[in-house]
């Protein structure tokens, strides 16, 4: 019974991963609709990801793209 | 051998030379004529447009556009320069096309009448005919130019289609960046950074402006007490260290915000408070010479998040985090 449980909780993760795999999938030089979504999370300080870490007010700060008014928290 | 040596000695005295009198050093060991005007900053209000914490002011001819960088909604709102009175809103969010992704920064062309939107979401400038945009409500921008995304204007001054002076921006990874300024060809697109870098500050973080009339661009350090006026050919420096100059590699402290040319003056924000704290925005204006030296500083009494010249009626209109949010100053007596 584990085995089993353990065998769809693997293929319930493997599919998660491919998914995310393929939504953020993109050209080069382009940014895809779930990446900038992410972006705006992240920039907000909702996640991690960007190692400055882009916090409001400021002259600018680039994760992934550049946002004008946030500024590098880390140093 | 020896010939060498003296050719060696004589290149290196040539270059000393030539380096100190292309650089020279200011140093304002007080700055403590300090006037209080408070009670001078005019409050105004927008109406029934709401905007949010975080936005930016531009003079565009008759105008004022506000840039709101956190809407939802419209981000760019047009009001009249000399009522204040909302005119239109466009820009609207979103990652349609005929929507603003990643707003940025704006700039205004006289000749043409059109004011510049940088989408760094989108990586494009896009044009707004001003006298269309406020005829019709419908009205539709057009795409100017792309942006490179390995080396893109943040801020540019513009002067015409194949000159602008900009902060570049370069992207070290995913996120970090090193910032430069330079010259920029909006049309090709090709950037060639102005040499000058001070060697005593690590990681540039800067505000600048220009004064064509002069031929000098100034930046001021985020950083660090330190304002640079270097001549556009290159040709000399000028830093000027304020009383709370250190070399020190830290974003703690908050000094410079934005730096204007009013006529003959220099304007720059200042705030010398703790980073990421209710210090952080600058609440003091100081006044120098268009040669660096000090002339006073303004105690503006409220917490600037951005403020723009109206050329027109010699007024600094602010936007605050304070208990008023729009806010003007007559310059009239008291700078100029």
């Amino acid at each position: 019974m584990k085995k089993i449980i353990l065998g769809i909780a693997v293929l319930a993760i493997a599919g998660v991963v491919a998914l995310n795999v393929n939504l953020g999938t993109k050209k080069s030089g382009e940014v895809s609709l779930l990446a900038l979504a992410n972006i705006e999370a992240l920039a907000d300080g909702e996640g991690s990801g960007c190692e400055n870490g882009c916090v409001d007010g400021g002259g600018g700060c680039y994760c992934y793209i550049w946002y004008p008014c946030y500024k590098e928290y880390n140093w | 051998m020896k010939t060498i040596r003296i050719i060696i000695l004589f290149c290196t005295l040539l270059i000393s030379v030539a380096c100190s009198d292309n650089i020279k050093e200011k140093y304002q060991t007080a700055r403590d004529n300090t006037i209080h005007i408070k009670n001078k900053v005019i409050p105004f209000d927008t109406g029934d447009v709401l905007i949010g914490s975080v936005a930016r002011l531009y003079v565009a001819d008759n105008y004022l556009i506000v840039a709101d960088y956190k809407s939802l909604m419209e981000q760019i709102h047009i009001f009249g320069l000399n009522d204040y009175k909302h005119l239109v809103s466009t820009a609207y969010k979103g990652l349609g096309p005929e929507e603003i992704t990643g707003l940025g920064h704006i700039v205004y062309d006289d000749i043409s009448r059109n004011f510049y939107v940088s989408d760094h979401g989108k990586q494009k400038i896009f044009s707004y005919n001003i006298d269309s945009l406020i005829e019709n409500v419908g009205y539709c921008f057009k795409e100017k130019v792309a942006l490179k995304n390995k080396q893109f204007p943040a801020e540019y001054f513009y002067i015409n289609d194949s000159l602008c002076i900009a902060r570049v921006i370069e992207p070290t990874g995913n996120s970090g960046f090193n910032e430069s300024l330079g010259k920029w060809n909006m049309l090709s697109g090709a950037i060639k950074t102005l040499d000058y870098r001070h060697p005593e500050v690590k990681k540039r973080r800067i505000t600048f402006t220009v004064s064509p009339e002069e031929s000098v661009y100034i930046e001021c350090y985020l950083y660090h007490d330190l304002m640079t006026i270097c001549k556009l050919n290159g040709a000399s420096c000028l830093n000027i260290y304020g009383p709370n100059w250190d070399n020190t590699h830290s974003n703690k402290t908050v000094h410079f915000g934005k730096v204007i040319v009013c006529k003959d003056k220099i304007i720059a924000s200042y705030s010398g408070g703790r980073n990421f704290s209710n210090e952080e925005l600058p609440d003091k204006l100081i006044v120098f010479k268009l040669n660096g030296d000090y002339i006073k500083t303004l105690d503006i009494g409220y917490r600037i998040n951005d403020f723009c010249y109206d050329s027109n009626n010699n007024k600094l209109i602010f936007i605050f985090n304070d208990i008023i949010q729009f806010g003007f100053l007559n310059l009239q007596g008291l700078v100029n």
